[in-house]
Order: C-alpha cells, then structure tokens, then sequence
C-alpha cells in the first residue's frame, strides 16, 4: 500500500443563506485517508455529507475550516485537477453533443495532447460499448448510455485518482459488472478510486476500505472484511448434499453445541441469471440499440501513454 | 480574407479548450435552433424593407432608408441574439449542474467564458455577412442605374475648428473679463466661472449678428477633392422660421451669396483653388433677411452638423462593411457582459441588466444631461464632510462612467452611413480597441475571476 493521496482533516462545511446566517452544518469535523491504489467507498444515507465532502475535494466548494490534501496540493489547483477524473452524481453532460464530441471536449479541456487525443477517445468508446451510438446526439442516449460516456470522460485524461460519484446508477446489470470489473482493473493499474454510492452491495464487492458518514462525521470506517466481520456467525458453502448427509451433518453440529440458524439450498443470484440471459440472447445475434458489450480498460490507463 | 477564414476553421478544428468550446457553443446555437430561428427572424425582416420604401420615388431616399432601416435592423436583431446566447449559454451550465463538471477540468478557467464569448462572435458573424450582403442587394435593386453603391461616393464630414472652444481660449477670455469687470467675475467661483466662460464663446462662435461676418477654420489633412462642399444648416431662430435670408460666403478668393431659409441645409463647392489644401478659411457675412421689413439680428449654428465640411472618401460599400464590423465589436462587448453577469445573476435578472446597459448607452450615456466640466469642479476634500468627499467620488465614477457611455453610441455607425457619410478604418480600430478590447476583455476579466471565486457546488441546492 502506497502513501496517502487524499488526506481531510478536522473538515468542516457550515453553508450560509444570503444573509451570511448559518443554515446547515454538512460537515462536522471529517478525518479520512485515503491511501494509493485503493477502491475508498464513502457510504451514508442521503444529506450525510458525502457529495460535500467530495466536492470540497474536488475544489467546488471550500472548506468552512480542517484541512485538505489533493495528492499533495490544496484542492482546486490546476495541477490537481488535472490528476483527478471526477464523474458526477447526475447526467450533466451537453445534450447536443455526439458522444464522440463530447469525449473530444473533455479531452481538450483536459489538456490531453493532439497526439493522443484520437485514439484515446475510440479506445474509450471501445470500451464503454459506444462505437456504433458514438455519433448520436447525447441528449437521445438512455441513461445508461450516459453514464458510459460519462465514465469514459473521467479516464480520457488517464488521471491517478478516479471519483465516481453513483457510477453505476441507471446501469444495468451487465453495465454494473462491467463497471465493477472496470474499477478492479483500474485499481490493479496503481489507480487510485473513490466511490460515493448508496448501492451497498456493489461497493462491498469492490471496495478496499470504507467510511460510513451520519450527521457530517465518520462513523465508522475500515477495510471492508473488517467492519463487515461477524464473531458470531460463520457461512459454510458446500456442495449440495442429500437429506442423509445433511441430517448427518447438522447432528455433528449440534453435538459440537453449534446452532444452526438457515440451511438453504443453493440458487443462482438474479444477476447471473440476468448475464446469463443476455449471453445467450447475443450467441443468437440479436442486437440492440443500446450499449454493446463492451470490453476492456484501454492500454492507456496507467500505461507508458501518460500526459504531459 | 479567405486565408483568414481558412486559418480561423482550422484553429477551431485543431485548437486546444478554448477551440472545444467555442466549437461547443456553436454546435448549441445551431442545434438548439438559435441560430436558425435568429437568422430567420433577421433575413425575414431584411426582407420586408422594400415594403417601407414603396411610396418613395426618389432613390437617394429609399438607399437611405433601406440602408437606415436595415443596418439598425441587423444591430438591434445581433444585439439581442447575442444578449440571449451569452445569457442562456452560461446560465445553462448552472442551472443543469453542468458547471460542476467543466470547473473541474484543468483547462476549463481560461477557456469557458472567453471560448463562449468567441463562439458567440463566430455565429454572429456568420449572420451579420450574409445579412450584410442582402442587404446590399436589396439597396441595389432600389437604386438606378443598379450599380450605383459602388459609384456614388461617401463623404468624410469635417466640423470647423472655430466651433470647438479649447480650454486655452476659456482661460484668455476669463482673464479678459475679470479685467472688465472685476465685481462681477472676478468674485465668480472658478468653475463656475469657467462654465460661463465657455458658455459665451460657444454661443459667439456659433452666430453671426446681422452685417457682421466670421471666419471659419477648416483642416482636412488628406487634402480637398473635386467634389468637395461646405453645408450649412442655419438657424434663424423660432419667430423667423419661414424667413429666408442671405449669407455672403468667402472661399479663397471667390464669393457667393446665398440664399438660405431656417434649418434647411445649403451646399457650396469647393472653388478649384482650393483643390488640394489641407487648411482653409471660411468667410461668412450674414446680410440679414431677402425681405425689407422683416429683420433678423442674427443667425445661429445650432447642432454639431450645422456647419460642416463634406469631402468624398471612400464607397458607400466600404462604409457600410466598416459600420458592420463595428456593430459586430458591439455583440461581442454585449456577449462578454452578458456571459460575466451570467456568472452571478440568473437567466432573467442578467438578461434585464444587458438589456439596461443597452438602454442607458443607446442614449449616449445620457449625453446632456450632466455638464461633464462642471463635475471637475471639486473642492479641497480637507474642508469637507466625509460623507460629501463619498458623493463626490461617486459623482466624479458617475461621470467617467458616462462619459466612457458615450463611445458606445459615437461607434453606432448606422445612421451616419445611410446619411452617406464615410466611416473610417481609424474608427474601426477605435472601436475595437475601445470596445473590443478594452470594455470586452476586462469585463471578461472580471467574469473569469468572479467564477474561479464562486462555489459551484451545492450550496444553491441548499
């Protein structure tokens, strides 16, 4: 594990009416770390402090007191920025956009060099599975596809740190693994993510570490095997047995003074049966308006291809 | 030109942030339907201006009203196209949120509103050639023989030096009259003696009492043409309108009587001798009325353009393309206004406050309305009261800010084309330097630094 790359301190966020009078206390003294090459989720429901936090981060907003380091650097600096991807919560993208114009834009405004700028955004277009819709206006893209194009936007620049803000919202299932899959790799890459979601179950499988905010303050944070730990419980999958050997073993059990709490038999998650079906509707060679498949991180994310 | 057209596509084609969004306001203006919607309301309209010249038969009064008409059309139409680009485009991106994500990307400070502002200069000139060249079209077709705009020539329009007062002139006839009449003027205030001052010997200079004569100072630097003509449009004041009266006019060693009536302009040519000068003299005698009985005392120089120099210089073509390109100068000042109060205010209140600027400067500043010399006119502010040393300070802001108001109207060509006079690449460059460059950068200066100071987070939210 690599040093620190983002480090909050003591952050507080009081926002103010017109007036200048107090009206909302978001942040209450945040303490985080998040180290390098990691998957950092920040959890917590709705009005907890987690778009504040990353925002401030982000140099959006500032800080009503505490301390932030970006990579080193105070937040909002053009060096910073440059390093960082940032995918917002919602869809903002230019509607009358081509999503390959929309890439390019980014690409610009990110100082990615004429050079590479081309085969960047076709890589990512690759990747997202926007090569056949590239060319339609973002604006009659469903919001799936928005969000592809809004998760290709945030790599075009092959930042360090990586923020998804809901990455896999209006994702379907297949995207939701793709986009799964996609942080992984990134992270295997020496990229650094963060994620702010309220789908708990896609965070656990991705993230390395975890805080949870309430009430603008950490209330729990750690990896996530650790704060998901249960010392009184343990989860035993086998294969299927028959009614003797599972009458056998659950004696063996008791006499050993365990209690059985659920025994289930075994059932595929509807998301496999979801990513099993589209499989096989794509072996037929039916097609559809949609995202296509997809495909893997392009060789410029954390490659020699690095930016100037 | 067409290399200039040329490098200015590839510049957008190839170039950095700043090209990507000036790309990306075009592609908004055009798909959105602003441009075409504009461009159609501006053609449609050109094109009804025939309508407004049917009755007249006389084709130097349909040019002038086509070309009066028609300019004023495509300004005020690119004015408000450019007001609702700037304000709509910038208030967009805050209203979607959008802004949260281009402030993040690194190259977005520097290009975001002067990117917006250039894009906005591009579709505007992209409406206001074609528009141009309609136009010309339309005065074509109005005039006979149909080749006549690159015939008939503008004119540069010259004032007399008499008519304009220097401070030095001021100051020999203040002295002079504290001399006479030391009670009277020399216990006078300072300014408001200087006001007087000047007062006088403007209303001097700009009449001339029955059997009396004045002698009037020309400078035209480039030298008189054939053509040339002194025009003159006296006053005879308001009980002697339907008077006519006659006037002896000296030019070089030539004389000529004329007859003149109240507010009716005359022209006088310039003699052959006078072919080539760049400095000569006017002499004019007022010989008081035609009639016996009746009796003038004097007649007057009312308006700036009551005496006044016209030498042919330049086409009307060549007017008409330098005045276009000023209106142009002008839409880009109102988009960077538009784009930097967008950066604080929203869509309606922005689009109120450029609309005010428009008003205010449209009437020159309020030209008139304040005395511009007697607002230099402050006391010690040692013996005054603070809140009095504030007001003056302000008034004296008030006063620079008017008075800069006032270059907006002097760059409002418009009207002076259609009257055929000439508007010189000097005045192109001055309003681009002025308006342009000067107005239009810092206010984009100010918008910049104002969105790089702003919260584009969630505080609106909250």
């Amino acid at each position: 594990m690599t040093s620190d790359v983002i480090r909050v301190k003591g952050l507080r966020k009081v926002f103010r009416d017109f007036w200048l009078r107090a009206r909302v206390e978001a942040l209450s003294g945040v303490d985080l770390n998040i180290h390098g090459g990691e998957v950092y989720g920040l959890l917590g429901p709705n009005g907890s402090g987690k778009s504040t936090t990353i925002q401030i981060m982000l140099g959006l907003i500032f800080p009503t007191g505490g301390e932030v380091e970006v990579l080193g650097t105070p937040p909002g600096t053009p060096e910073t920025k440059n390093r960082i991807g940032y995918l917002p919560e919602d869809s903002v993208f230019y509607p009358f956009l081509s999503g390959r114009e929309m890439l390019d834009l980014s690409a610009r405004l990110g100082r990615v060099p004429d050079a590479d700028r081309q085969h960047r955004i076709e890589e990512l277009l690759q990747m997202v599975g926007l090569c056949e819709a590239a060319d339609r206006e973002i604006g009659d893209y469903s919001k799936g596809m928005q969000r592809r194009i809004g998760i290709a936007q945030a790599l075009i620049h092959d930042p360090e740190i990586i923020i998804l803000d809901e990455p896999t919202n209006g994702l379907d299932p297949l995207g939701v693994r793709q986009v799964k899959d996609w942080i992984t790799g990134l992270r295997d890459r020496g990229k650094t993510i963060l994620i702010s979601s309220h789908l708990l179950a896609d965070v656990e499988q991705v993230c390395d570490r975890v805080s949870i905010l309430y009430g603008g303050l950490v209330q729990a944070e750690g990896a996530v095997e650790e704060i998901l730990e249960r010392d009184d419980r343990t989860l035993w999958i086998t294969s299927r047995p028959d009614a003797d050997a599972l009458d056998a073993a659950s004696e063996r059990l008791k006499e050993q003074g365990l209690d059985i709490i659920s025994v289930k038999p075994g059932s595929k998650s509807l998301e496999e049966k979801f990513l099993e079906t589209v499989e096989q509707a794509r072996e037929k060679g039916i097609t559809t308006a949609g995202a296509e498949a997809g495909g893997g991180l392009p060789a410029f994310l954390g490659g020699g291809d690095k930016i100037s | 030109m067409a290399l200039g057209i040329f490098l200015s596509i590839s510049a957008l084609r190839r170039g950095g942030a700043l090209a990507a969004v000036t790309r990306t306001l075009l592609a908004e203006v055009w798909r959105r339907g602003i441009l075409p919607v504009g461009g159609g309301i501006l053609f449609v309209g050109i094109g009804m201006l025939p309508l407004l010249v049917t009755e007249s038969t006389d084709a130097g009064s349909r040019i002038h009203s086509l070309l009066e008409y028609g300019q004023g059309w495509i300004a005020a139409t690119l004015l408000v196209l450019s007001l609702l680009m700037s304000c709509g485009s910038y208030c967009d991106e805050v209203v979607t949120g959008r802004i949260r994500w281009l402030v993040v990307r690194p190259g977005a400070k520097w290009a975001l509103l002067p990117g917006k502002c250039l894009g906005i200069l591009v579709a505007l000139f992209l409406l206001l050639v074609p528009a141009t060249l309609f136009l010309l079209l339309l005065v074509g077709r109005a005039s006979e023989p149909p080749v006549i705009l690159w015939n008939p020539q503008a004119v540069a329009v010259v004032t007399p030096e008499t008519l304009k007062v220097t401070d030095q002139e001021v100051e020999s006839y203040l002295v002079l009259q504290m001399l006479e009449d030391p009670q009277g003027w020399g216990l006078m205030e300072a300014a408001e003696g200087q006001r007087r001052a000047r007062s006088r010997i403007e209303r001097l200079s700009r009449s001339i009492p029955v059997g009396s004569s004045h002698d009037y100072w020309f400078e035209y630097p480039s030298g008189l043409e054939q053509g040339a003509v002194i025009s003159m449009r006296p006053s005879l004041g308001r009980v002697h309108r339907s008077q006519r009266a006659r006037l002896r006019v000296q030019l070089a060693d030539a004389k000529t009587e004329v007859v003149i009536r109240n507010g009716e302009r005359s022209s006088i040519e310039i003699p052959d001798s006078l072919i080539e000068a760049n400095q000569f003299k006017v002499g004019i005698q007022f010989l008081g009325a035609v009639e016996e009985d009746v009796r003038i005392s004097s007649v007057l120089w009312n308006g700036s353009d009551a005496i006044e120099l016209r030498v042919p210089d330049g086409t009307l073509v060549s007017a008409l393309i330098r005045s276009q390109l000023l209106t142009w100068v002008r839409c880009g000042f109102i988009a960077a206004l538009g784009l930097t109060v967008s950066t604080f205010l929203g869509m309606p209140v922005a689009t109120l406050f450029v609309l005010c600027f428009l008003i205010a400067a449209a009437g020159g500043g309020f030209a008139g309305s304040f005395d511009t010399k007697t607002a230099e006119t402050v006391a010690d502010p040692r013996s005054q009261e603070p809140l009095q040393v504030v007001v003056d300070v302000l008034a004296r802001a008030g006063d620079f800010i008017i008075q800069q108001l006032s270059a907006w109207n002097q760059h409002a060509t418009g009207a002076r084309v259609a009257a055929g006079e000439n508007v010189t690449t000097a005045e192109v460059f001055s309003g681009l330097g002025l308006i342009g460059l000067l107005w239009g950068g810092t206010i984009l200066l100010v918008g910049i630094f104002i969105s790089a100071r702003q919260e584009h987070g969630l505080g609106r939210d909250r």
